[in-house]
């Protein structure tokens, strides 16, 4: 197998088992990554302006949902917030209302979806490492 | 004497009025009309735009950053800067892609 081959199969594999699905107001992106829980991520795209390009990439709330609904409510926890908050913005994203959110447009809207999902995915093991620590059950 | 004070006055009043005009640069206020859709876009005085086609409405904010920068914004969060051109009644948004959105002033 030669680099660009490799490079295919990767390609191919790497959303393989994803699922894109028309909403009335943008797409559900259903990936094959994880949540600490086993669940599969889901990225929420949102056009908030008909004919402009502009989309809202969130992950619907759900990163902050998954936890809660383990017995786990860190909203009033202000470093592990503040954490956050960081580590979304290193993967140019925002924690808005309890949502990781991003902005795209036409030309960088797969960019912001792959940044998202970097951004979830590293935050809930943050957040599954801190309820390890089981100083949290609302 | 007596006839040019009041053109002078007059004279003062429009070159302040000029300069008022000026000072606060480029405005989008207002409804546009696309020119490639049905889209509608409505800048409003409070920074925000509101869009309407085929019956769905959206709503985000706006700045201008400068006379030919515009970025868009929804809570928080940084939506994306265009170009931005007006032509005489035509407004032209260049998105990061190159392309061209225009829209006709409608009143």
């Amino acid at each position: 197998m030669d680099s660009q081959a490799l490079l295919n199969d990767l390609t191919e594999a790497l959303i393989s088992g994803w699922a894109v699905t028309p909403t009335g107001t943008g797409f559900l992106i259903t990936t094959d990554w994880t949540w600490p829980n086993g669940h599969a991520i889901e990225i929420y795209v949102r056009n908030v302006s008909e004919g402009d390009s502009l989309f809202l990439v969130t992950d619907g709330g759900e990163l902050f949902n998954n936890f809660f609904l383990e017995g786990l409510d860190f909203t009033s926890e202000t470093a592990t917030i503040h954490t956050v908050k960081q580590m979304a913005q290193s993967h140019g994203t925002e924690l808005v209302e309890y949502q990781i959110a991003k902005g795209a447009n036409d030309s960088n809207l797969g960019l912001s979806i792959r940044e998202m999902l970097e951004a979830v995915k590293e935050i809930s093991f943050y957040l599954w490492q801190r309820m390890g620590e089981n100083t949290l059950k609302h | 004497m007596k006839k040019i004070a009041p053109l002078s006055l007059a004279f003062l009043i429009i070159v302040f009025m000029a300069s008022c005009n000026m000072k606060e640069g480029l405005s989008l206020t207002g409804k546009w009309q696309s020119m490639d859709t049905d889209q509608i876009v409505e800048f409003t005085r409070d920074g925000m735009m509101v869009t309407t086609m085929d019956g769905k409405t959206n709503q985000v904010g706006y700045t201008l950053v400068n006379n030919s920068t515009i970025e868009f914004f929804m809570d928080e969060v940084k939506l994306g800067t265009f170009d931005l051109r007006v032509d005489r009644s035509v407004l032209t948004l260049v998105d990061a892609s190159g392309k061209e959105h225009k829209y006709e002033k409608t009143w």
